[in-house]
């Protein structure tokens, strides 16, 4: 996957979508026996989350913040960054960035670009409300 | 207290590093309820590091991709800074002054290390970032930032391969010796960090478990051997993904004596994290010599 490569319209490569990595072998992490509901950031996935990745970094220039308040879809669009990765943005879909390679750190800075907090990206990762979220937690303003 | 002329690790503490905390202690929160059971576990370890006064404080904590990103991510890293910039994470820096570093042991340590056979990245300009600002704002008062100097160790808990609980363990014994070697007087007190369970993506974000949290605490202290040859695999599943984190703690443990005295204990799960705090004595290395008898 070239970071040039733009995907065809119509048919989205497999690679974009794809959520399992080939099984590593590691006698630390069980690839074959992966954790329900967990994405590491590693092999080909960490690969195909790099460029997007590398865009959520851009959030701690605060020039950056600047150009994203003034015109987010410039900013994609100078970045390079695929139709999908906009989309994944546009739609605010944190689990979907999960699912693609970003770290939960990567997403925390574009995540208060729109002025949302971790648990609210989290209630949305669990694919519930942050209402209902919040209900199952021990103490509700601790954050 | 330390009068030998070389270096000695007093104690070690545990302290969680979640941004939210260095943020509500530095916006006056501490004494909310929702904050007070967990800013009350740092009471003690202000008070301890006052009567101690330490020369040098060795904090082990992850970088959150501020000080590192995945083009180039160290296993471990280490800091021989004067001074240490604050980070802007992507939302501003945090209101500290920049920290300052011990540039002499800095090299002797990473010497030291390279060594034992612990090639360990050497920075010369290393931002901090809340993995390090959360503790140290809590340790230190706003009125007392910063009278330790700082040397910042790394660990890559955040693109696997991660190195194993085991490897982490062993870098805090070779950091123990490496300070001990030290022909001057220097007083360390060694700093592990992290949350314990948690998980902090996908649709198992917020897990939890209290038990394997306080289990956790108790080998920490009396058996960190076991937590040692525990697998990542094992780690996350029983606390969650990013509780893999755990393994700073084990840096902190391998520089202390294999028997401590704990002289505090806390631990409070608010939100998404289990928080712990702790305070080891070091009880000099006539434990290791029993040991070994």
């Amino acid at each position: 996957m070239s970071m040039g490569t733009k995907p065809q319209a119509g048919a989205r490569p497999r690679w974009e979508t794809e959520v399992e990595i080939l099984p590593i072998q590691s006698r630390l992490i069980d690839f074959e026996h992966p954790i329900a509901g967990t994405y590491l950031v590693t092999g080909a996935r960490a690969q195909r989350g790099y460029r997007l990745s590398k865009f959520c970094m851009s959030f701690m220039k605060p020039e950056v913040r600047a150009k994203w308040k003034a015109d987010s879809e410039g900013y994609m669009r100078e970045f390079g960054l695929s139709d999908y990765e906009q989309s994944l943005i546009r739609e605010q879909n944190w689990i979907g960035m999960i699912r693609y390679g970003i770290s939960p750190f990567m997403i925390f800075k574009l995540s208060a670009a729109f002025g949302v907090g971790q648990n609210r990206t989290g209630a949305a990762m669990r694919g519930e409300s942050y209402e209902d979220f919040m209900k199952t937690r021990n103490v509700k303003d601790a954050s | 207290m330390n009068a030998a002329q070389h270096g000695c690790i007093i104690g070690g503490l545990g302290s969680p590093h979640a941004p939210s905390i260095g943020v509500a202690y530095n916006t006056g929160k501490h004494e909310t309820p929702a904050w007070k059971p967990l800013f009350d576990g740092y009471r003690p370890m202000q008070a301890w590091l006052e009567a101690k006064k330490p020369d040098l404080l060795i904090v082990v904590a992850n970088d959150h991709a501020n000080s590192f990103f995945f083009d180039r991510y160290p296993t471990f890293a280490m800091s021989v800074a004067a001074e240490h910039e604050i980070a802007d994470e992507g939302w501003g820096k945090w209101p500290v002054p920049p920290v300052p570093g011990h540039s002499e042991f800095g090299w002797q340590l990473a010497h030291a290390l390279v060594d034992q056979e612990f090639d360990i990245a050497v920075c010369q300009e290393m931002p901090l970032d809340h993995g390090w600002l959360t503790p140290l704002s809590c340790f230190f008062p706003p009125e007392k930032r910063w009278w330790v100097p700082v040397i910042p160790i790394v660990v890559n808990v955040l693109q696997p391969p991660i190195p194993s609980a085991k490897r982490c363990f062993d870098l805090g014994r070779a950091i123990r010796r490496a300070v001990e070697a030290y022909p001057k007087k220097l007083d360390v007190v060694m700093v592990g960090t992290g949350g314990l369970s948690h998980q902090l993506s996908g649709e198992r974000y917020g897990f939890n478990d209290t038990a394997w949290d306080n289990e956790f605490l108790d080998l920490v202290e009396t058996d960190p051997e076991r937590l040692a040859r525990m697998t990542h695999q094992q780690l996350m599943e029983k606390g969650g993904a990013d509780s893999v984190e755990e393994i700073m703690w084990l840096v902190m443990r391998g520089a202390l004596s294999p028997k401590v005295r704990r002289v505090h204990r806390n631990y409070y799960l608010p939100m998404v994290t289990g928080f712990a705090q702790v305070i080891f004595e070091d009880l000099g290395d006539e434990t290791v010599a029993r040991k070994a008898a």
